[in-house]
C-alpha cells in the first residue's frame, strides 16, 4: 500500500474526522448561514429603499463570510492543540498527507460555497429588491472589484488562520488575529509612506495594499485614480493564492514536524 | 522488535533525559518500564511510537522509523497514552470508524474483552468514567493484534478488581510475534504480569533483563538482621525481621519483588551494574 497517499486510506480517515467534528461542523456551518439568511434576506422583504438593509449585505460580507469563515477555519487543526487528542490523531495508521489533506477538504467544502453563496444571493436579492422598489431610489451592489478584492483579502485571511491553528496550540484564533492585525498595520503603513514618497507628497491618500491609488493635491485641488493595468492587477493577485499555497504547505510541513 | 541505538533525548540539548540509550526489545515479552517520576518513561515511549524525535541516535520498530509515522509503522503498533483521548460516539461507533485502519482487529476478541472488563455497551465514550476508557482502550489496542503495544502508566485511574482484570487479559493477549511494553511507577501492579524488566534512572538503563534472569542473580527473602551482611542491596524492616534483596551467590530460587528490585536498583546501582555485568 502507498504510503504517502491511498484512496481508501483516505476514505477512512475522512470518515474518523467526521465522526469526531462532523457534528461541531454542521452546528457552526449551520449557525453561519443562518445569520448570513438573516442579515441578506430583509431587504427583499420590503418596497420602501432603506441604506440600512444594503449595509446588513455588507455586514454579512464580513461578519459571516470573513469573520465566520476564519473562525471555521480555525478549527481544523484543533485535535493538535491537546496531548491527548493530538497523540490519538497522530497514532492513527493514516500518512501524514492525508491527514492533511482531510482538515483541508473539510473546510474548502464549506468556505467556498459560502463565499460563492454570499456573491451569488448579494446580486441575486439586489435584482429582486430593485425591481419591487416604487421610489426612485436603486440599490447598488458591492462592486465587482471590491468583491474581488476582499475575495483574495479573506484567502489571505484564510491561509493565516489555517496556518495559526496548527503553528498555536492554545487560542490560535487570537493569537493568529492579534499577529495578522499588527502586520496588516505594518504592511498598510509601509504601503501609504511608499505613496506618499513617489508621489510628493499629496494632501490626501487613499490606498489599500494591492489596489488602485487615489490622490488628493492641495491647493490645486487636483485629484488622481491610479489604477494598475488589468495584466499587473491579474499579477498582484497572484500573490493570494502563492502566499495561500504556501501556508498550506507550511502547515502540511509544521505537521509533520508536529512533536508530542 | 524494537532497537534503540545510543538514542539521546531531552526537551533542550543541554538537559538530556537520557543519553546513549541502547537496548533491543523481542517479540514474545511482556516488558516492564519502570522509573521514578521524571525519569523519562513516557519520553521513551513517546520517541517509540514516534510522537517524540531524537536529538541524537536511532530507534528501529519493526523495520521502521517511528519518527517518520508511515502508515504501515502505525499499523503495526498501538500507543495507550496515560491521559487518554475517546471522541463523543458508542462503542461501536468507535470500533466502526477506527478499527478498520488495523487489518489484524479482531471484532471477537474486542467483545470478548469488554465483557471481561465489564465495560456497557450503549454508553457514549465521553461519559464513560476515567477507568472504564481505559479499560475500553486497552480492550481495542488488544483487539487490533499489533506487533508492538506500548502502554503508559495504563493502570492509573483502575479499582483494585480491573487491575487483577488488566493483567488476566493482557497476560493473555501475549503472542508469540507481540512484544508489549508497560511502563509504570506503580510496581505492583506488574506483578505477575510481566517477564521481563528494565529500570531506568539517571539518564541510563540500569538493567534490562529477564525476571528469570534476575531472579538467577538477586535473592528476595526475608533475614533477621542486615546489619553487618554486606551481600544485602536493600533492606526493609518487616515483622518477622527484614524483607531485603541480596546477592544470589548461592543459586537459590526466589519470587522477584518488583518494589523491592526497584529500590535496590535505584540505592546501589554500581553494585546492581556489577552483579548484571555480561
Amino acid at each position: 500500500m502507498n504510503q504517502t497517499f491511498d484512496l481508501q486510506r483516505f476514505w477512512l480517515f475522512l470518515k474518523l474526522d467526521w465522526a469526531e467534528k462532523g457534528r461541531k461542523y454542521l452546528l457552526t456551518g449551520g449557525l453561519l448561514l443562518v445569520i448570513m439568511m438573516t442579515l441578506m434576506l430583509p431587504i427583499i422583504l420590503t418596497n420602501s429603499f432603506s441604506q440600512i438593509l444594503m449595509l446588513l449585505h455588507a455586514l454579512a460580507l464580513f461578519m459571516v463570510v470573513m469573520f465566520g469563515g476564519s473562525l471555521y477555519t480555525s478549527t481544523v487543526f484543533t485535535q493538535y492543540g491537546t496531548t491527548d487528542t493530538a497523540t490519538a490523531s497522530l497514532m492513527v495508521p493514516a500518512s501524514q498527507l492525508e491527514k492533511f489533506l482531510v482538515p483541508l477538504l473539510l473546510n474548502l467544502i464549506f468556505i467556498i460555497p459560502v463565499t460563492f453563496l454570499f456573491s451569488k444571493l448579494h446580486f441575486w436579492f439586489i435584482g429582486i429588491a430593485n425591481s419591487s422598489q416604487t421610489g426612485s431610489s436603486r440599490y447598488s451592489s458591492i462592486p465587482y472589484d471590491v468583491l474581488r478584492y476582499f475575495i483574495y483579502l479573506h484567502m489571505i485571511i484564510q491561509g493565516c488562520v489555517f496556518l495559526g491553528s496548527i503553528y498555536f496550540r492554545k487560542l490560535s484564533y487570537v493569537k493568529t488575529a492579534v499577529l495578522l492585525f499588527f502586520i496588516a498595520i505594518t504592511f498598510t503603513a509601509v504601503h501609504i509612506i511608499y505613496i506618499y514618497k513617489v508621489t510628493d507628497s499629496p494632501a490626501q491618500v487613499v490606498s489599500f495594499p494591492f489596489s488602485a491609488w487615489k490622490l488628493w493635491y492641495s491647493p490645486s485641488g487636483k485629484h488622481y485614480y491610479l489604477a494598475h493595468s488589468e495584466s499587473e492587477q491579474a499579477l498582484l493577485y497572484t500573490f493570494p493564492i502563492l502566499f495561500l499555497l504556501t501556508t498550506w504547505y507550511i502547515s502540511f510541513v509544521r505537521l509533520k514536524e508536529k512533536e508530542i | 522488535m524494537i532497537k534503540l541505538d545510543r538514542l539521546s533525548f531531552g526537551y533542550s540539548k543541554q538537559k538530556l533525559l537520557f543519553e546513549n540509550l541502547s537496548m533491543q526489545l523481542e517479540p514474545g515479552h511482556i516488558y516492564g518500564l519502570l522509573g521514578k517520576n521524571g525519569a523519562g518513561k513516557s519520553s521513551l515511549i513517546r520517541n517509540m511510537a514516534g510522537l517524540l524525535f531524537p536529538l541524537s541516535g536511532t530507534i528501529d520498530i519493526n523495520g521502521f522509523i517511528p519518527q517518520k509515522r508511515l502508515p504501515d509503522f502505525l499499523k503495526d503498533i498501538f500507543f495507550i497514552p496515560e491521559e487518554i483521548y475517546l471522541p463523543s460516539v458508542t462503542i461501536d461507533q468507535y470500533v466502526k470508524v477506527l478499527a478498520p485502519f488495523y487489518p489484524r482487529f479482531d471484532h471477537e476478541q474486542f467483545m470478548s474483552h469488554i465483557h471481561q472488563f465489564d465495560i456497557p455497551r450503549k454508553n457514549k465514550l465521553t461519559d464513560m468514567s476515567y477507568g472504564q476508557k481505559k479499560k475500553l482502550i486497552t480492550a481495542f489496542a488488544l483487539a487490533t493484534n499489533t506487533r508492538v503495544l506500548l502502554m503508559d502508566e495504563p493502570t492509573n485511574g483502575l479499582d483494585i478488581p480491573s487491575k487483577s482484570q488488566f493483567r488476566k487479559v493482557v497476560s493473555s493477549a501475549l503472542e508469540p510475534d507481540r512484544l508489549i511494553l508497560i511502563s509504570t511507577h506503580q510496581v505492583r501492579d506488574l506483578d505477575n504480569l510481566i517477564d521481563a524488566v528494565i529500570i531506568i534512572d539517571n539518564n541510563q538503563i540500569m538493567i534490562q533483563h529477564s525476571l528469570e534472569e534476575v531472579a538467577e542473580r538477586l535473592h528476595f527473602g526475608t533475614l533477621p538482621s542486615v546489619e553487618f551482611d554486606n551481600r544485602v542491596l536493600y533492606a526493609e524492616q518487616s515483622l518477622r525481621g527484614y524483607k531485603a534483596v541480596f546477592e544470589n551467590s548461592d543459586r537459590e530460587e526466589s519470587r522477584v519483588d518488583l518494589e523491592h528490585l526497584f529500590n535496590a536498583v535505584t540505592k546501589n546501582p554500581d553494585r546492581v551494574r556489577h552483579i548484571f555485568r555480561p
